[in-house]
């Protein structure tokens, strides 16, 4: 994100600089709406990606540019909401999955991990294998997403603060806003306190 | 654009006199870009030879600049005085460029890809005790050390064992079951000094037991491959090696992968992961 205001631009490059931020916006968008179909974090990470190119001083025109900042901090703070949406309290990440599993003994013999269900005989062995096969996969799809989205709360959470703290002033109209906003789009209490707080005066 | 064109810059301070000679302003004589891995190991965050993946938080004085970057990598945002570079998912050179108030810096990272896995055991050995069986549960890291690769994620590939003698009956059995031909995708973790960056995995490296009580010499291999991949992109294969599982005349059991090895006696006492 980039405040400094640059040079002077001629009418046509300030319309494709406003075309340019409208896309970015749009694109971020997409891709956590896209997060909240597929799950896939990667889809978040390409949001931060494009609203870290949001600047906001290459909209000139004053009320256009409010608008940028709200549409910008709403976008922020939904993307904080879907980690904090999907983020599971209950994750261990020393609890890790496995490679491949080891089938229960049958008949006699005892195959290797990974053997395929279908070489044991015995039904309720081979039923009680799939079943942790299973398991263990939901396993490690959950341990990536919740591995992905913690790192993403680490990284991001500052860089919503500072966008925060670089876009609003003290002043009481911008502190309304943000506050509204932050009260409407975010759920968890410790996170909006936080955000909130990034916008205060400072002592 | 590869770097600041015209001059020699100096790869490892990132600092080089002025050359962009297109600024109205020429009070900049020399901009300087120090740079941070994210990683905090390796313990030296200031290398230029990072992982596939790896973030290096670049700062360039003075500020604010313009950066771009030529080759394995990009940077985000791309204005600001501060700004983060991520090495491509590829080996490769990558030149980042800052260009502001007259200044032209620019700074050159060395990309390397994984270069295999090491197994590190993290149990008990497993054994029946009369039975010539091993196996333990390892934990994969991937190499090498001198980089960290916390932005991948990597998987093992199918493959079936080639059995003979003892382990006969297990010719052909599958290292995933149907119809994975491969493991599911796991993290990785921040480099560990001197091992290399673990991935959030565990694996179970057993022999099996094939039912025959009277031990007798045989070997089990599977052809092992792990790929790894960034940022959900394409794959790309590490390295072949070898898992394998051998038994001796008097039952002594040995399994051994990615320079993880351990040796079971036949009369050993139960144990297990």
């Amino acid at each position: 994100m980039a405040l400094a205001a640059g040079g002077a631009l001629s009418p046509a490059q300030t319309g494709a600089k406003r075309k340019a931020m409208s896309d970015i916006t749009a694109r971020a968008a997409a891709l956590v709406a896209e997060f909240e179909k597929e799950k896939d974090p990667e889809k978040l990470q390409g949001a931060a990606d494009q609203l870290v190119e949001v600047d906001l001083a290459q909209e000139e025109e004053g009320l256009k540019r409010l608008a940028l900042r709200q549409e910008t901090l709403q976008l922020w703070l939904r993307l904080l909401a879907a980690i904090d949406k999907n983020l599971d309290p209950r994750f261990d990440p020393n609890d890790r999955p496995r490679v491949s599993v080891t089938p229960p003994p049958s008949g006699g013999a005892q195959y290797p991990p990974g053997a395929d269900p279908s070489v044991i005989k015995d039904p309720q062995a081979r039923k009680q294998y799939e079943a942790a096969i299973k398991q263990n996969r939901d396993k490690a799809a959950n341990y990536r997403l919740q591995t992905k989205l913690r790192r993403l709360d680490e990284k991001l959470t500052p860089q919503v603060e500072r966008f925060i703290r670089l876009s609003y002033t003290t002043v009481p109209g911008d502190q309304r806003q943000l506050n509204e906003t932050v009260k409407k789009l975010i759920a968890n209490p410790q996170r909006a306190q936080a955000l909130v707080r990034a916008g205060e005066p400072k002592r | 654009m590869s770097g600041c064109s015209g001059d020699s810059s100096d790869p490892e301070s990132g600092s080089n006199p002025s050359t962009d000679t297109d600024s109205a302003s020429t009070s900049c004589t020399q901009c300087t870009i120090t740079s941070e891995t994210t990683a905090s190991v390796p313990p030296d965050r200031t290398r230029t030879t990072v992982g596939v993946g790896e973030e290096v938080t670049l700062t360039v004085d003075p500020a604010p600049a313009t950066w771009s970057v030529s080759g394995a990598g990009t940077v985000s945002p791309s204005s600001g005085a501060s700004v983060t570079f991520r090495a491509g998912e590829r080996a490769g050179s990558a030149t980042v460029t800052a260009v502001g108030a007259g200044c032209c810096c620019d700074i050159t990272f060395t990309v390397v890809e994984p270069s295999g896995i090491m197994m590190s055991r993290t149990s008990l050995v497993r054994h029946m005790k009369n039975k010539p069986d091993c196996g333990f549960l390892a934990r994969p890291y991937v190499l090498p050390n001198s980089v960290s690769f916390h932005n991948i994620e990597v998987r093992e590939k199918n493959s079936a064992a080639t059995a003979t003698g003892y382990f006969s009956g297990f010719n052909g059995t599958r290292h995933q079951p149907e119809p994975q031909n491969e493991s599911d995708w796991f993290t990785v973790q921040e480099c560990c000094e001197g091992l290399g960056s673990p991935a959030d995995c565990h694996d179970e490296i057993y022999s099996g037991y094939p039912g025959v009580p009277t031990p007798s010499v045989g070997l089990m291999t599977f052809p092992i491959t792990w790929e790894f991949r960034v940022g959900g992109g394409a794959e790309k294969a590490m390295p072949d090696f070898e898992q394998r599982h051998e038994v001796t005349a008097s039952g002594d059991c040995t399994t051994s992968k990615g320079g993880a090895s351990e040796t079971t006696h036949l009369s050993d006492e139960d144990s297990g992961y």
